[in-house]
């Protein structure tokens, strides 16, 4: 025990006298909070521009709502009423506006979100219409990818760890001291199990001193468990790059090579491997949606009586109630024919949508398959989950769009197929988008904990196995 | 005296197993990147030509319609890959590769191929160019971090000091040592590139740029290795030599391009699409309204025309007065869409302003543009295709409109085009910038590989003298 206290204030003193192991540290740490300075700014942007958006869409209701009561003795409030009350004007011109609002934590990993449209402004129109059409962008901005904390710890933790345990057992060879050291009754195994525990507590400390920080910027959305994750993610993510650096001194090379195989390692695990299989596995090029463009088309069809019969007859398929026992044409006649034809359209155009997002998953899913040899892109993947930035998000927020759409559809045409004109109190009641994203998937997580875990584990047990080997044995 | 250094030197290193082992992995990355940049380019390119036959089949067998209604029918841009984007992805995942062309609307580019993806792209995917811009230097650097080290620990510097050789003849020999490796190992990749140009039936041009690519890359790498020789002669040790070059390394390739971009988006936000869109319905709704033949813009318009042909009527203008109307909103409304769109562009100019900085001082920055603008994959070569797609855009619904204009009658909606008026407008065809226009934006990145060159000279130099 007392060995073990003195390794540890031994190691700190050395530590503090590194110039280079001191600058690396405060490097990371400046470079850690500056990251978190990065990802609450960008959330904020998101968030005043959403404010902005709702705020704008509140206003224009408001206008609706006041069209009721306006002099329609005047053309201006004529016309103001006649676009409030006409459920075929409305359908078009009253806009809904369905948010993805970011997680507390989505600063800390900001994963996918800058490059998924976190609004949509939608009407009855055909919603592929709308929501196909590109959003503003700057893509070299998207291709340089964040600065937020999740980047710090996944591709800058490592090269600390490197950069702090490289030279463990070798500086110990070029001082001279580790014969002194073999002289001790505890083993070789044991002391270099030590000094690169003391550095895993430094490097455990510094993570959550970072997280916690930028756990206190996330707001009082905080939710417990999900950080708690975030940390035992961290934590394991950050044990696998000791483990590493644990087999590689186990080899006993010199200082050079050690620190060169900590950094080839590094760069099989951050790019070469993650780029080999974006390239092999996901295709990254290759894109599925663009035979889906047609979707983006105006939707138009024959303004004449024969063709909105022969669509309202299959948008009656589909809706027996609303079909009306008269058939005598009424005012709104080609307008139900129009709105049928969208919603017919739209149903077409959901199981190409679907077919696509049902391949997008798929080859997540084949890319999943490699993650125990790409821990980073793992742990990263996981990080976005627990901050509600990554893929899975999207979808969920896709599909309560879609539901949402259908609400939209029927706020207007509900009055437009039961032939009467809109009420102020079909404002009052006009759908409001509600996205309950699903929890994050406890077993996701486990499973990932797990596998982390389980690689360190196997890296630790077989750098032991080579410590345990004595230099003199060799 | 250089001939037998860079003997000596080129016998050590191909002697070096571990640096034999790295040669091969990389040689078998550059295969593996050349081969899925051929696979990717071929499916793409598959797949874009089916999409556009099948668009353009479409435009071509639409009913017969009022030529503004068939105008709303709209057409499609898609964005070719050039020969050389095999080569280098650049930000082809991140910008659009699809504008759906509309009348009075200018909209944006429509299905990143990022978006199918989960994170795992944003950490790259493996081409010819990302091994030759991040792993190439490593390779470089890890063997030649110990060339004076070494030389100083085993005291055959001293040797070959007192034997009259000088600091810069010593450099200059190591370096070309280098410098003749690093070919040999950068020679396959541009013959497998060159193949696969040939193999794609590429364009004399492209050849043309890929000799520049393959200058530009070599100037590159060599200055790595001058700059790693240089910190391994200023250095003490092996230790910090590499420990600096790590620094090098990460700092200009990993850290610097990350917080130009984010320095950038904060410094000159964009506005959110909605912001933007709302502006130019403001702006529009204050001109002509081209569907509305009665509002106040028209009845100057009208006014105007009654004067210049000196009729009473509308109905007895030369032409149907709602297709001129309809062709002066669709003029006014790109006037608007320029003003808006111009001022977007600037802004996001000013973002990337500060990446061009920085790449004058990050010789890794400066080769990743320079290389993304010769492979017509950067930022400049999708404004360009924007710009083409818009002129496009405007020439199709101009053609359109005059059609409704010149045959049709006043109040006549119902009035139809002939099927082969659809034939009569062509489809889009991009037109590749030439060489010149795709390096201008670049002009810093070469001042960046200059300067570098000329840091490197005057610092030889100054430790030949200290070391006389």
């Amino acid at each position: 025990m007392k060995l073990y206290k003195i390794i540890f204030s031994n190691e700190l003193r050395l530590m503090l006298r590194s110039s280079t192991q001191m600058i690396a540290l405060v490097l990371f740490v400046c470079l850690g909070a500056y990251s978190i300075y990065y990802g609450h700014s960008e959330i904020r942007k998101q968030e005043n521009r959403l404010q902005g958006v709702a705020d704008t869409i509140q206003k224009s209701r408001r206008h609706y709502l006041e069209a009721f009561k306006a002099d329609t003795s005047t053309a201006a409030g004529k016309y103001a009423y006649e676009s409030a009350a006409m459920p075929s004007l409305a359908r078009f011109n009253y806009n809904f506006l369905a948010i993805n609002p970011p997680t507390a934590m989505a600063g800390l990993s900001l994963g996918q979100r800058d490059l998924y449209r976190y609004y949509y402004i939608l009407n009855a129109q055909n919603l592929y219409a709308q929501t196909l059409k590109g959003d503003i962008d700057n893509p070299f901005k998207l291709s340089a990818g964040n600065f937020d904390l999740a980047f710090v710890c996944i591709y800058l933790l490592p090269l600390l760890i490197i950069a702090l345990s490289f030279d463990v057992l070798s500086a110990e060879q070029d001082l001279g001291t580790l014969s002194l050291i073999s002289t001790t009754s505890f083993s070789l195994k044991q002391i270099v199990a030590q000094k690169i525990r003391f550095r895993c507590l430094l490097v455990l400390l510094l993570v959550m001193v970072l997280s916690l920080g930028a756990f206190l910027c996330s707001g009082p959305g905080l939710q417990l468990l999900p950080a708690v994750f975030w940390l035992m993610v961290l934590f394991a993510y950050s044990g696998l790059w000791f483990a590493i650096m644990y087999l590689i001194i186990s080899f006993k090379m010199n200082t050079s090579l050690n620190a060169i195989s900590g950094i080839v390692v590094w760069i099989c695990l951050l790019i070469v491997v993650p780029a080999l299989i974006n390239l092999l596995v996901a295709n990254g090029q290759k894109q599925q949606a663009s035979s889906l463009a047609s979707l983006m088309r105006s939707r138009n069809m024959p303004e004449k009586e024969d063709a909105m019969r022969e669509v309202l007859g299959d948008f009656y398929a589909y809706y027996p109630a609303l079909k009306p026992i008269d058939t005598t044409k009424t005012p709104f006649f080609f307008f139900q024919g129009y709105s049928a034809f969208l919603m017919v359209d739209q149903m077409k155009s959901k199981k190409l949508v679907d077919e696509l997002y049902r391949s997008v998953k798929r080859r997540d899913q084949k890319v999943g398959y490699f993650n125990l040899i790409s821990p980073a892109v793992y742990s990263q993947e996981l990080l976005n989950h627990l901050s509600g930035t990554d893929m899975d998000r999207e979808f969920q927020f896709k599909a309560a769009i879609e539901k949402y759409h259908q609400k939209i559809f029927w706020f207007s045409n509900q009055a437009l197929f039961g032939n009467r004109m809109l009420r102020a109190k079909d404002y009052a009641h006009a759908p409001r988008f509600s996205f309950k994203p699903a929890p994050f998937s406890m077993e996701h997580l486990l499973l990932g904990l797990f596998q982390l875990s389980g690689i360190s584990i196997c890296l630790l047990f077989w750098g032991g196995k080579n410590l345990s080997v004595d230099f003199n044995e060799e | 005296m250089i001939g037998i250094l860079i003997k000596k030197e080129l016998l050590v290193i191909f002697r070096n197993r571990s640096f034999l082992l790295t040669a091969l992995i990389i040689q078998l990355l550059l295969f593996t990147a050349a081969a899925g940049g051929y696979r990717v380019f071929q499916e793409s390119k598959a797949e874009r030509l089916a999409a556009e036959k099948e668009k353009r089949e479409q435009w071509l067998h639409q009913d017969p319609k009022h030529p503004h209604i068939a105008a709303h029918f709209g057409n499609f841009a898609y964005m070719p890959k050039t020969g050389l984007s095999l080569f280098d992805y650049g930000l082809d995942a991140f910008t659009g590769t699809v504008v759906y062309l509309e009348p009075h609307k200018q909209n944006e580019f429509s299905f990143k191929p990022a978006e199918e993806q989960n994170a795992s792209l944003r950490f790259g995917e493996l081409s010819l160019a990302m091994i030759l811009q991040l792993l190439f230097p490593l390779l470089i650097i890890f063997n030649c971090f110990t060339a004076f080290s070494k030389e100083r620990s085993g005291g055959t510097i001293q040797l070959l000091y007192s034997q009259g050789v000088s600091f810069r003849q010593l450099y200059l020999g190591k370096f070309l040592a280098c410098c003749i490796w690093i070919l040999l190992l950068v020679l396959p990749a541009f013959i497998l590139l060159l193949l696969t140009q040939i193999w794609i039936k590429s364009a004399a041009l492209e050849l043309l740029r890929l000799l520049l690519l393959s200058t530009f890359y070599l100037f590159y790498l060599f200055l790595v290795a001058a700059v790693t020789l240089l910190v391994s002669a200023y250095s003490k040790n092996a230790k910090p030599a590499i420990l600096t070059m790590i620094g090098i390394w990460l700092g200009f390739m990993v850290l610097v391009p990350k917080w130009s971009a984010s320095a950038g988006d904060n410094l000159y936000p964009l506005p959110s699409k909605y912001d933007f869109l709302q502006a130019i319905r403001r702006d529009i709704h204050q001109g002509i309204d081209g569907h509305n033949a009665k509002g106040t813009r028209a009845e100057q318009l009208k006014t105007q025309l009654l004067q210049k042909y000196h009729v009473d009527t509308v109905s007895k203008l030369p032409f149907n007065f709602e297709g001129y109307v309809m062709q002066a909103g669709e003029a006014y409304s790109s006037r608007v869409y320029d003003k808006h769109f111009s001022k977007l562009q600037s802004r996001l100019q000013q973002q990337n302003q500060i990446g061009l900085w920085c790449s004058l001082i990050d010789p890794f920055m400066a080769i990743k543009n320079i290389s993304m603008g010769l492979c017509g994959t950067d930022y400049g070569t999708h404004l360009d295709f924007q710009r083409q797609a818009e002129n496009y855009r405007r020439f199709f619904v101009r053609s359109m409109n005059q059609d409704m204009e010149e045959h049709s009658k006043l109040g006549d909606w119902e009035y139809k085009v002939k099927k082969d008026t659809y034939a009569k407008i062509p489809a889009f065809h991009y037109v590749q910038r030439t060489i010149g226009q795709s390096l201008a934006p670049y002009l810093l990145g070469f001042c960046s590989l200059g300067l570098w060159l000329l840091v490197m000279v005057l610092l030889v130099e100054i430790y030949n003298k200290q070391s006389k």
